[in-house]
């Protein structure tokens, strides 16, 4: 039943319908991903938040600027340009104000990638793809996405501790150092994610957007804490939560002596009469991230790795909740 | 609390399944599965849950087989007064001579007894009970209460002789066919493994799975030499044995003690063993003396005492001249010229057909030299016993009926319709047990009907001999000072086997001795035909499963049946019950995926 990083090749979408796994031919996410991409066509993906950047860019930003969009009149100060007084408001109020505009910025953008030992499960290797390759591809293809509007983009896998860190950067040598770094990324060891992702917090300075790819099989409350406060800083956080069929349904019968990838620990129970209370824990559990995500206003999205990585894509890049107008083309969703 | 089919609790076994089940632990060969702090999750919440209900599960499918298992093996349960209507019950109960073999400490008879017993216990008071039991026709005791049956019972012993069960069913048959009741049982209780096979069929027997233990008894005493003529010839007596192991045995003769009358020597004892037949031949020195010589052969004692010992009655002397005048064409003549050598043989008969007649004579009359005897009664001796042999031919008959008018008999002779075959049953008092015995197991049609004679002054005689249809067949009349016995066909035809089995001999014996009017002290020639060999279990053959409901399980059929009923509908609660906690809830369809969101721009 394990099937670490498990590869199931082809196109890129999981399941025997697409060719099957773990063979010669199979291909890594790194791979997969331009090609996906190239499937999808122009999709673009905007922040749902205002964001900090330093570059002209496809996201909105907090700071007044130049472009067309205009935000607000305020009073005019001494060192302000000239060009920006408002001469109709003079000529109305005899007072001079400054015409100010919202700065469209870029995006810097990290992925964060959980590389735990529980990523690299599949239930059915050789037939689904492990999470951790399915996390790569979505992580691979956002990345790109991301670079190719100009938008900066960082890596940090991680399981206990943080593991390969990429930092932001924009440019097609960043481009090539994203999919080279997201190649070399394994299964490891436990997930004791608030550590890596609170050492990374810390790092984040900008806001910006900050994607999760985890099967979230970690302890809630810290986790949830560290993305409440990214949120409340202002960064655009979003959680890709993966899940292998086979952990949603407890598939199989009889009695079994199910071991824990990453403790160790192992349980014996009977499935048949196990299974429907175990359908009620996820489903109980899943309701519980959504809840908790959402209150924070952290955009979560359960994808799962039997489903095509197009529409888990589409659901990633989909803004969970509007975040005002943005400039250019909408994105479009691709059907799966 | 009794169960009417208890082999069914064998069933019971069957609960060890659902334990064996419940209590072991599977090998399980351990695989990895990441999202084991769910299950921990679920087995946190669920563990007590289901912990419960694997109990109640494990309780509901072990009720469940017990119920079944009860059901099968028909519990019956004292409970309630009964609303069913009145019932009307006859008990065949097999006391004959092997009903006294020793099983367990106790006796076959207290087996049956008790066995009988608990089926009486499930009736009513309400019905009826008819108990028939006994050696011949047998004797009936009722109708009576169960309760009053049920002291009937107690007060049963064993016979002598085997009991003619197909005899005695055939008349409880024909009992109940004369009642009114809804529901009748005819229930044999017998722990003969083929009892009830042959004849009217009980609807249930109990008693079938008694084990009897190997046994080997004395099946006759036949006088092969000497005796009747002569005091001072040596007696040697043929001891018949059979039974599991006849060969071997050592086979004793005791003369009687003392003022029985007997003519040897009380102290003399004679021994032989038997050979590989089971017989076993007694030498005894010459009585010198006409009279009876008295005593008893036995052998060691088994489980079954009854047939371990055999009187001996010979009557030295006094024998019964028999004069036959037959016609060699008729079916009958062979086998009473046979049964006449037999008798002369065992030394109580001598053969004076070749002598001129001479008072106190035996004549066995057959065919037309019989009838054309009968029609000369001038030329018959006085105090002439004459036994009527009908002829096989019916165009006979009426010349032998008006004979029979013009010699002054009682009794009239015609074609009958056959009547169903069946046993001879005995009357009156002039055949000895054993005979009774005989006569009970032969097989005899009726195909000439006897009966009164209209216009004839006076008692007509007595019947000795039924049919099994209840038809005269052997009739005793007195014509002055000579006796008629008439028997109602030649003993061969249409399926009668009286000429061909020891029966007739019997019958011919007893006869004789009536005839001579000299009456045997003991038996006559004690040929007693003992109970057919109790065989061992494992010779035992299979007895086919008994007609009706069960092995005994008619008169459960009012509470056993109600029980039963009862008993599954538990069942099926049991089996819903079952389904109920071990039913699983349908999973919900799961896409493994969130709602996807609506398309914001829809084309």
């Amino acid at each position: 039943m394990n099937g670490r990083d498990a590869d199931p090749g082809g196109d890129g979408s999981p399941g025997r319908r697409e060719g099957g796994a773990g063979g010669p031919a199979a291909r890594s996410p790194e791979q997969v991903a331009p090609e996906l991409l190239a499937r999808m066509g122009p999709v673009d993906l905007v922040a749902r938040r205002m964001v900090d950047g330093t570059l002209a860019g496809l996201h909105r930003s907090g700071r007044r600027g130049t472009s067309a969009e205009f935000a607000e009149l305020r009073a005019y100060r001494p060192g302000d340009d000239l060009r920006h007084v408002d001469w109709r408001m003079v000529g109305r109020s005899d007072r001079f104000y400054v015409k100010e505009y919202r700065e469209d910025t870029h995006l810097v953008s990290r992925i964060l990638l959980d590389a735990s030992a529980s990523m690299g499960w599949s239930s059915r290797p050789g037939e689904l793809p492990s999470k951790l390759w399915y996390g790569k591809l979505l992580a691979a293809c956002l990345g790109l996405l991301l670079l190719r509007q100009g938008d900066r983009v960082g890596l940090v896998a991680f399981d206990d501790t943080l593991r390969n860190r990429v930092p932001p950067r924009g440019g097609p040598r960043q481009q090539r150092e994203f999919l080279r770094r997201i190649r070399e990324v394994e299964a490891g060891g436990g997930t004791l994610a608030h550590t890596a992702l609170r050492d990374e917090a810390t790092a984040m300075q900008r806001r910006g957007l900050v994607v999760l790819v985890s099967d979230l099989l970690v302890d809630p409350d810290p986790v949830t804490r560290i993305l409440t406060t990214l949120a409340r800083r202002g960064h655009d956080v979003r959680v890709i939560h993966l899940m292998d069929p086979g952990e949603r349904t407890l598939e199989g019968g009889g009695r079994r002596r199910f071991v824990d990838p990453e403790t160790g620990r192992s349980l014996d129970v009977s499935v048949p009469e196990i299974r429907d209370a175990y359908r009620e824990t996820v489903s109980r559990v899943l309701e519980e991230w959504r809840r908790r995500l959402g209150a924070a206003g952290v955009s979560y999205r359960l994808c799962s790795t039997d489903r095509p990585p197009v529409e888990a894509l589409n659901r990633v890049l989909s803004p969970g909740r509007p975040a005002g107008r943005h400039r250019g083309t909408p994105p479009r969703r691709v059907s799966p | 609390m009794t169960f009417l089919a208890p082999l069914l609790l064998a069933l019971l076994a069957a609960l060890a399944v659902p334990l064996v089940l419940h209590l072991r632990r599977q090998r399980q060969v351990p695989s990895s599965f990441p999202a084991l702090r769910y299950l921990e999750d679920t087995l946190q919440r669920t563990s007590r849950h289901l912990r419960l209900r694997n109990r109640l599960l494990l309780l509901v499918r072990l009720a469940l087989l017990a119920v079944l298992a009860l059901a099968a093996a028909r519990l019956v349960l004292p409970v309630g007064g009964g609303t069913h209507p009145p019932a009307a019950v006859v008990l065949v109960v097999d006391d004959g001579i092997r009903s006294a073999t020793v099983l367990e400490d106790r006796i076959v008879l207290d087996h049956l007894r008790e066995k009988a017993g608990e089926l009486l216990a499930a009736l009513g008071p309400a019905d009826r009970v008819w108990i028939l039991h006994g050696t011949g026709e047998g004797q009936v005791v009722g109708p009576d209460s169960p309760a009053g049956a049920r002291r009937a019972l107690a007060g049963l012993e064993p016979g002598s002789a085997p009991p003619h069960l197909p005899g005695l069913l055939a008349r409880g048959r024909a009992i109940l066919e004369a009642r009114s009741e809804a529901r009748t049982h005819l229930v044999l209780a017998s722990a003969d493994p083929v009892a009830g096979e042959d004849g009217a069929r009980p609807d249930a027997v109990v008693g079938r799975d008694l084990a009897l233990p190997p046994n080997t008894g004395i099946a006759g005493v036949e006088v092969v030499r000497g005796g009747a003529r002569d005091p001072n010839d040596e007696l040697e007596l043929l001891v018949s044995l059979v039974g599991d192991e006849p060969a071997g045995r050592e086979v004793r003769f005791q003369a009687a003690p003392d003022g029985a009358g007997g003519t040897l020597d009380p102290e003399l004892r004679v021994q032989a063993l038997s050979n590989g037949g089971g017989r076993a031949l007694l030498r005894l020195p010459p009585p010198g003396e006409e009279g009876w010589v008295l005593g008893h052969v036995e052998i060691e004692a088994d489980a079954l005492r009854a047939d371990d010992r055999a009187p001996v009655a010979v009557e030295v002397g006094g024998q019964v001249s028999l004069r036959l005048i037959t016609d060699p064409d008729e079916p009958s003549t062979s086998w009473l010229r046979e049964a006449a050598r037999v008798l002369e043989a065992s030394g109580g008969v001598e053969d004076v057909s070749d002598a001129p007649a001479s008072p106190g004579e035996t004549w066995i009359l057959n065919g037309l030299p019989g009838i054309e005897a009968l029609e000369d009664p001038e030329a018959l001796p006085p105090s002439t016993t004459l036994l009527l042999v009908p002829p096989g031919e019916v165009t006979s008959l009426p010349r032998l009926d008006r004979a029979l008018a013009e010699f002054g008999a009682g009794w009239s002779i015609r074609a009958g319709d056959g009547g169903r075959p069946g046993p001879l049953l005995a009357e009156g008092g002039i055949f000895a047990p054993g005979v009774r015995d005989a006569l009970a197991g032969s097989t005899v049609a009726g195909s000439r009907h006897l009966e009164p004679r209209a216009g004839v002054e006076g008692s007509p005689g007595q019947v000795r001999l039924r049919t099994a249809d209840g038809r005269p067949w052997l009739v005793e009349a007195s014509v002055g000072d000579r006796t008629l016995l008439i028997m109602g066909s030649d003993g061969v035809a249409e399926g009668s086997n009286l000429g061909r089995s020891a029966a007739g001999i019997l019958l011919l014996d007893t006869l004789l001795e009536q005839g001579t009017g000299t009456p045997a002290p003991g038996a006559g020639i004690d040929t007693s035909v003992l109970p057919p060999p109790v065989t061992s279990p494992g010779a035992r053959p299979e007895p086919e499963p008994p007609a009706g409901p069960g092995a005994s399980g008619l008169l459960g059929d009012r509470r056993g049946g109600e029980v039963s009923a009862w008993l599954l509908a538990l069942a099926l609660v049991l089996l819903l019950l079952d389904g109920w906690l071990g039913r699983k809830t349908p999973a919900r369809p799961d896409t493994g995926t969130d709602p996807a969101p609506p398309n914001p721009h829809p084309n």
